[in-house]
């Protein structure tokens, strides 16, 4: 974490625990959070990297407080703290502000008026197998391979919600790197990543102020969403440093792009109906040649209830994400079908179970997982992930994962 | 038409031992006094603006093994349109802070948006999920959400005494597609026109479900809340109990307060 972010992190969460010092003799503010052991299990040794990158067993566990305050009827404030202890691999081992913020909000002749300021979460799109328009918080990649975890943006957004829909802003002073698993950890990449080497197009660099907005409306059963993002690109592309340093090691480059979306849920007679649609310019493919290009993802969810007379749920997903620069893409998600079921038992212990299949239809790749969930008593549940990735093809641009699949037993306690 | 005639000509059998003054009304009377009953009813609970409650739930399987679930609820209604319901999760921990919204309307499927802390998601929930379990309880999400009379048609079929009430006894049918039922049975008191008891036949007719309902008290010095309802499964043999509590009334609460942006900000 550089310098800058730590003080801009660490002023933003003194002046909002001074706010929360305020109103803490009285009963609205809550203290909660999570702890969880997270042991990790992978079987193959790594394709690449040394010794040091060994098969078996890697112990975890991490603790994510929660902090809740109500200021006043219409402003509150929320931190989200996050820390993880890694055995194996010394970049995961970190801590992070996951949420920061103050947020007020008010009526207006136009509508209410919301306004939020700090680290926060925010989330744009639709589908399930893959986000492709949600950019305005950082991936936490070392967290887990499938860029479900993000980090904490600094930013001001203000909502405005109209009877004619809701109108976003988002002023976002401060770009933050993405994270990578070590040289010692699994799921990292063959070649070392230079994180204090990080290059930025722009000459502010980090201090860049990107900006983005968005409007969502629902019409009957269809949601629609237009956002847009100008600023540094959240997705970096690698640079070798050509030196002196051997093994060569690169450097994450952010170039300024922008990108403009929409996304639309819509339900009709037990479907609902996903999809996200983009148009990216200014970011580099994975020759490191600046090319725009558009890509979607869409499908359709269907769920069958009651299964076979049973309180079982069964729902089922299918969806196809295309990037029109193929095998030039920088992502996995060039030209692939998703297909998932997930099984709702309505037990007492909730329990979940997901299966699910990434299939490359360029390439003969495919990723499986399967997960189980289950509470064991009103605060603890467990959590089994089986994630299966060595059916990698070499062309694909997770091939050095392609010994990394893994089983992570997670035990999670709620306070 | 055929099927149903059938059934009222089982029901009038029957009832004709009892009181053989109904089953001289013919269907339409039967319909239109059953309606009459449920817009009745409708209208003794419409007016009390808003309230949020807290509710639990304790689920009991066959065994008698117990779990509990805790949840505050805020209800706001609408003159021209449906009501909107706001159910905010708290234990178990595990789906502590989820929320779930749900806009009522009158002769169509809900519109219902979870929200997901971890991921800070708003997603649409799909609408045939009526049927779906809700917290994993007997209550279904059809069962927690209070119904619009224009979702049923009615057949008022007898009085019967109740405790110590005379009770009016009616079935309604879902009009609406996705219902996981064929048809209920209801009683209201002819006092207040509260309910206490409703069963509940699935698609194939059989009884599937019975819910009692007691303890009720009266707020702002004319709508009755019941304090207790009781869902029993005859199927499975579970139940559950949804106890409500800490009723506030005419809160500062409108429409804003039951969006999906509003929905990012309930915890």
């Amino acid at each position: 974490m550089s310098r800058k972010l730590f003080r801009l992190i660490f002023g933003t969460y003194l002046s909002l625990s001074a706010g929360v010092g305020i109103v803490s003799a009285s009963d609205s503010i809550e203290f909660s959070g999570t702890i969880a052991l997270e042991p990790r299990w992978f079987w193959d040794q790594s394709l690449f990297g040394s010794d040091s990158r060994n098969k078996g067993l890697s112990n975890s566990v991490f603790v994510m407080p929660e902090v809740d305050a109500k200021l006043s009827e219409s402003t509150s404030v929320r931190l989200v703290g996050f820390y993880r202890y890694d055995e194996t691999d010394r970049d995961r081992t970190r801590g992070d502000v996951r949420e920061a913020y103050l947020v007020h909000y008010r009526p207006t002749p136009l509508g209410e008026l919301e306004m939020r300021v700090g680290l926060g979460r925010v989330f744009w799109g639709a589908t399930e197998s893959h986000h492709l328009i949600d950019i305005v918080n950082q991936t936490d990649l070392v967290e887990n391979p499938n860029e479900e975890f993000k980090l904490g943006q600094p930013m001001f957004h203000v909502t405005l919600s109209t009877e004619s829909g809701i109108f976003e802003l988002f002023g976002l002073p401060f770009h933050r790197q993405r994270t990578f698993p070590g040289p010692t950890g699994r799921l990292g990449f063959p070649f070392e990543i230079d994180t204090d080497g990080v290059l930025y197009e722009h000459d502010e660099e980090e201090r860049h102020f990107d900006v983005a907005f968005r409007y969502s409306h629902t019409f009957g059963y269809l949601d629609v969403g237009i956002s847009g993002f100008v600023g540094t690109n959240r997705e970096p592309i690698f640079v070798p440093n050509f030196g002196l340093d051997f093994p060569l090691s690169f450097s994450p480059l952010y170039t300024q792009i922008s990108q403009t979306s929409i996304d639309l849920r819509l339900q009709h007679s037990g479907w609902l109906l996903k999809f996200e649609g983009s148009r990216r310019t200014g970011a580099l493919n994975r020759l490191g040649i600046e090319e725009d290009y558009s890509a979607f993802v869409g499908g359709f969810e269907y769920s069958y209830f009651s299964l076979f007379g049973t309180v079982v749920d069964m729902t089922l997903v299918t969806e196809w994400s295309f990037d029109e620069r193929r095998e030039r893409a920088t992502t996995r998600f060039d030209n692939d079908l998703f297909v998932a079921s997930r099984f709702s038992f309505n037990d007492f212990q909730g329990t979940t179970v997901t299966a699910s299949v990434l299939l490359g239809n360029d390439n003969d790749s495919a990723i499986a997982s399967l997960e189980f969930s289950r509470r064991v008593s009103e605060s603890v549940s467990v959590a089994l992930e089986l994630v299966l990735l060595n059916q990698i093809a070499a062309d694909d641009v997770l091939f050095p994962l392609k010994n990394d699949s893994y089983l992570e037993v997670g035990l999670t306690y709620g306070f | 038409m055929k099927k149903l005639t059938g059934t009222l000509f089982v029901i009038c059998s029957l009832g004709m031992v009892l009181a053989p003054s109904v089953c001289a009304e013919s269907d339409e009377e039967a319909a239109a006094k059953g309606l009459e009953i449920a817009q009745a009813a409708q209208d003794a609970k419409e007016g009390f603006g808003n309230y949020i409650a807290k509710q639990v739930m304790v689920l009991k399987d066959r065994k008698g093994r117990e779990s509990k679930r805790e949840l505050r609820v805020q209800i706001l209604e609408l003159e021209e349109q449906g009501d909107r319901l706001l159910f905010l999760f708290d234990e178990p921990r595990d789906v502590r802070g989820t929320a779930l919204l749900i806009h009522s309307n009158e002769n169509q499927p809900d519109d219902q948006w979870f929200f997901l802390p971890a991921t800070n998601r708003v997603t649409r929930l799909n609408s045939s999920g009526q049927s779906k379990s809700f917290m994993g309880s007997e209550f279904s999400y059809e069962d927690m959400n209070p119904p619009e009379v224009s979702k049923f048609t009615y057949k008022y079929l007898r009085d019967e005494p109740c405790d110590e009430f005379n009770c009016t006894v009616s079935e309604r049918v879902p009009v609406t597609k996705g219902s996981n039922y064929s048809r209920q049975v209801v009683w209201y008191d002819d006092e207040a026109y509260r309910v206490w008891k409703i069963e509940y036949y699935d698609r194939r007719g059989d009884h599937l479900k019975t819910l009692t309902v007691n303890d009720y008290e009266q707020y702002l010095d004319e709508y009755w809340f019941a304090q207790t309802m009781v869902m029993t499964n005859h199927v499975n043999g579970k139940s559950t109990t949804l106890n409500w509590s800490d009723f506030e009334f005419q809160v500062d609460l409108d429409e804003d307060d039951f969006t999906q942006t509003s929905l990012r900000r309930t915890r």
